[in-house]
């Protein structure tokens, strides 16, 4: 499942508060990590944040001092997204890869 | 032969207290617009051919002058990442050369610390002609001098020190280029237009944050990443390798603590 797939990235890195499948086509969240501690609103907001900072690219962040917000677009399907909300503490090194990863699987699985 | 406003100005340079390190003369803080006259009018006071060794800390360029006129880039520190511009004339109409030239200078102008100039004697023959950059001509070319990118902002380029490419300043709407190769630096002053309307944007979608990076893929040259920052006041875009972000990130999480 989708979900499953999130919840295991999302708890395997310490930082990453919400994971979000989107398609970015009609800007419409698909699935989220099971705990995301994020209202609706604020997860279509992010969606909307995706699909104006991915428009020309595969890969996005906007943060501030206290959230990086990482999106990433799937080279399988460009409609499909993952977006990401984290900690300024989290491992990057180790995330961003494993965030790929995820988006790779799901986005071929919904295809 | 020099007219008398000509020599009171040499008599007066040469008598007012010059500082001295190394051998080297202090100008003055980099990036200080007094400084950057002091620059102009060393090169407005070298007649004899030499070797000008311009530099802050380890970053230097050395232009080789003759007649008042920069005739070449006679050598630059790997860090300036200019070594296509080494040996190659600037004259007015070369517009690459030395729009390249502007940049390096620029790059120079902005790092911390304080400028200094040795004279050396010059390491190959150079004209005695009209061609070259004389003291109005660089005026023109490098504009204002640039705001020094100090404190937040240069702890976090310095911690991507292996991914920065280059990075320009943010000042009005405006980006100028400040570091980076000619392709890179053009690159990331046509970004100008596309920041505004994606700024706005987000603006609208976010609201504002005093400390903020936005991170665009797909609009600069061979992959590399643009970084839109403003932190405690300063603005500059910087530009990182192609799979960098990973870097950027806890970079910008150390920078914006």
């Amino acid at each position: 499942m989708v979900q499953d797939a999130l919840d295991k990235v999302c708890n395997d890195t310490q930082g990453c508060e919400s994971l979000a499948f989107v398609d970015l086509s009609t800007r419409m969240v698909l699935v989220t990590n099971a705990d995301t501690p994020e209202s609706q609103d604020t997860l279509n907001l992010l969606c909307a944040e995706a699909a104006l900072l991915l428009d020309e690219g595969q890969i996005a962040m906007a943060a501030t001092a206290d959230h990086v917000h990482v999106f990433l677009r799937s080279a399988a399907d460009q409609s499909d997204a993952l977006c990401c909300i984290c900690a300024p503490g989290t491992d990057f090194t180790t995330f961003v890869p494993a965030a790929q990863a995820c988006l790779t699987a799901i986005s071929g699985d919904s295809a | 032969m020099s007219d008398d406003p000509q020599l009171s100005g040499k008599i007066e340079a040469l008598t007012q207290d010059a500082v001295f390190e190394d051998g080297a003369m202090v100008l003055g803080p980099a990036g200080a617009p007094e400084t950057t006259q002091a620059i102009l009018r060393s090169i407005d006071m070298t007649m004899l051919p030499r070797d000008m060794v311009f530099a802050v800390g380890t970053s230097f360029v050395t232009l080789a002058v003759s007649g008042k006129r920069v005739r070449h880039v006679a050598d630059t520190s790997p860090d300036l990442m200019a070594e296509g511009l080494v040996g190659q004339p600037v004259n007015v109409d070369e517009t690459d050369a030395v729009q390249s030239l502007a940049t390096v200078l620029r790059a120079l102008f902005a790092a911390e610390g304080v400028l200094t100039v040795k004279r050396q004697t010059a390491s190959t023959a150079l004209d005695a002609g009209t061609a070259g950059l004389g003291q109005q001509d660089l005026s023109k070319v490098l504009g204002p001098p640039p705001v020094a990118v100090t404190g937040s902002v240069s702890t976090l380029m310095g911690d991507l020190y292996e991914v920065l490419g280059g990075y320009a300043q943010i000042a009005d709407g405006a980006i100028t280029p400040v570091k980076g190769d000619a392709d890179l630096a053009a690159a990331l002053e046509a970004l100008g237009p596309k920041w505004a309307a994606v700024s706005q944007a987000h603006m609208r979608l976010r609201g504002t944050a005093a400390d903020s990076i936005v991170t665009l893929d797909g609009v600069l040259p061979g992959g590399s990443l643009a970084h839109f920052v403003s932190l405690k006041g300063a603005q500059v875009v910087m530009a990182t390798a192609e799979g960098s972000l990973p870097e950027v990130a806890l970079a910008w999480a150390r920078a914006a603590r």
